[in-house]
């Protein structure tokens, strides 16, 4: 009997205890970057001019020296793309620019969304990625999407020889 | 007799869960600036660290008798991505019979949903603190709050 009852008391002794609680959180913001490397270069187009009288332009010089960047986080459930347009300098009804965007390549992680691979742009902005969750493609060349920009000719009747300069804005929006 | 016996146990019971005591003064929240990343394409590179005494121990006991101190946490809304570290960045104030190991700082210990040592030792201890530090900070984690409780358990042995 003496035996069960220091059992017992061991038993309670042991398991005594007592508890207290901390309260800890954190905020994840959402995040939408954008960036076109590399930085501040100027992207150069012309036409070639043709071997043979007579003969019509067809190929242009095109550059695909230019990678896009972004970094997106939001909350769960939600998607963002990228859109392309152009917002100064007229563009001749007699050429476009036409814009490819290649498939995802580099150091990133996430989701990444889908490129569309060769688009016309205007003045509106047109979708060039899409579904982009919460990703981050690397910084610089080399990681992200590689886009080639390249002349169409629309109309001859309408082409003016000379230089023209035109700004292409990207912007990454919530869909 | 039978009586006597059974009520001693109960009693015994009762004062043993009143022996220790265990307070924690300080909680911690805290959100990422969304100015954080600088260049786009990247993720983030960093943890986020509270202040080193964020919360702040306090140890009752009614006898020098030896006590444990375990930790785990009760996620309320968590994301598995993002763990959890807490030290010791001090010893607080003990009495003449108190003692407390490991001594001083101690290595971060990443806190799970089960519990484990934290540190023990005998006797009071009031203003123990408390740091923590929270990793695997990603973009790749949606945006929202995320919350858990730290629960501290102080046992006898």
């Amino acid at each position: 009997m003496r035996y069960l009852f220091f059992l017992f008391f061991c038993g309670y002794h042991q398991l005594s205890f007592s508890q207290v609680s901390a309260n800890i959180g954190v905020t994840l913001p959402s995040i939408a970057l954008l960036d076109i490397e590399p930085k501040g270069g100027m992207i150069n187009l012309k036409f070639n001019k043709p071997s043979e009288a007579g003969k019509a332009i067809q190929n242009s010089e095109s550059s695909d020296i230019t990678w896009l960047n972004f970094t997106s986080a939001l909350p769960l459930g939600s998607s963002r793309y990228v859109s392309a347009q152009i917002t100064s300098g007229r563009l001749s009804s007699g050429y476009g620019i036409i814009l490819e965007t290649s498939s995802f390549t580099g150091a990133g992680s996430g989701v990444l969304g889908k490129s569309v691979p060769s688009v016309i742009l205007s003045d509106l902005p047109v979708r060039i990625i899409d579904n982009i969750g919460g990703a981050f493609t690397g910084d610089g060349i080399n990681n992200g999407y590689k886009l080639k920009f390249s002349l169409m000719i629309n109309n001859y009747s309408l082409l003016i020889s000379g230089s023209n300069f035109h700004t292409i804005v990207f912007t990454l929006t919530d869909n | 007799m039978r009586m006597i016996l059974f009520s001693i146990p109960l009693f015994l019971s009762v004062i043993c869960i009143k022996a220790q005591t265990i307070n924690a003064t300080g909680s911690w929240s805290v959100s990422v600036p969304s100015n954080t990343i600088s260049e786009p394409g990247n993720d983030y590179d960093m943890s986020l660290t509270s202040m080193a005494n964020q919360t702040m121990l306090d140890i009752t006991m009614a006898t020098t008798i030896s006590w444990r101190v375990d930790v785990h946490k009760q996620d309320s809304f968590w994301n598995a991505f993002l763990t959890l570290w807490i030290h010791k960045t001090g010893d607080g104030m003990g009495t003449s019979e108190s003692s407390i190991l490991p001594i001083g700082l101690t290595p971060y210990l990443q806190v799970s949903n089960l519990g484990q040592l934290f540190f023990a030792g005998t006797s009071n201890h009031a203003n123990i603190p408390i740091q923590y530090e929270i990793r695997g900070l990603s973009v790749l984690i949606p945006a929202s709050t995320y919350e858990t409780v730290i629960i501290y358990t102080i046992t006898e042995y």
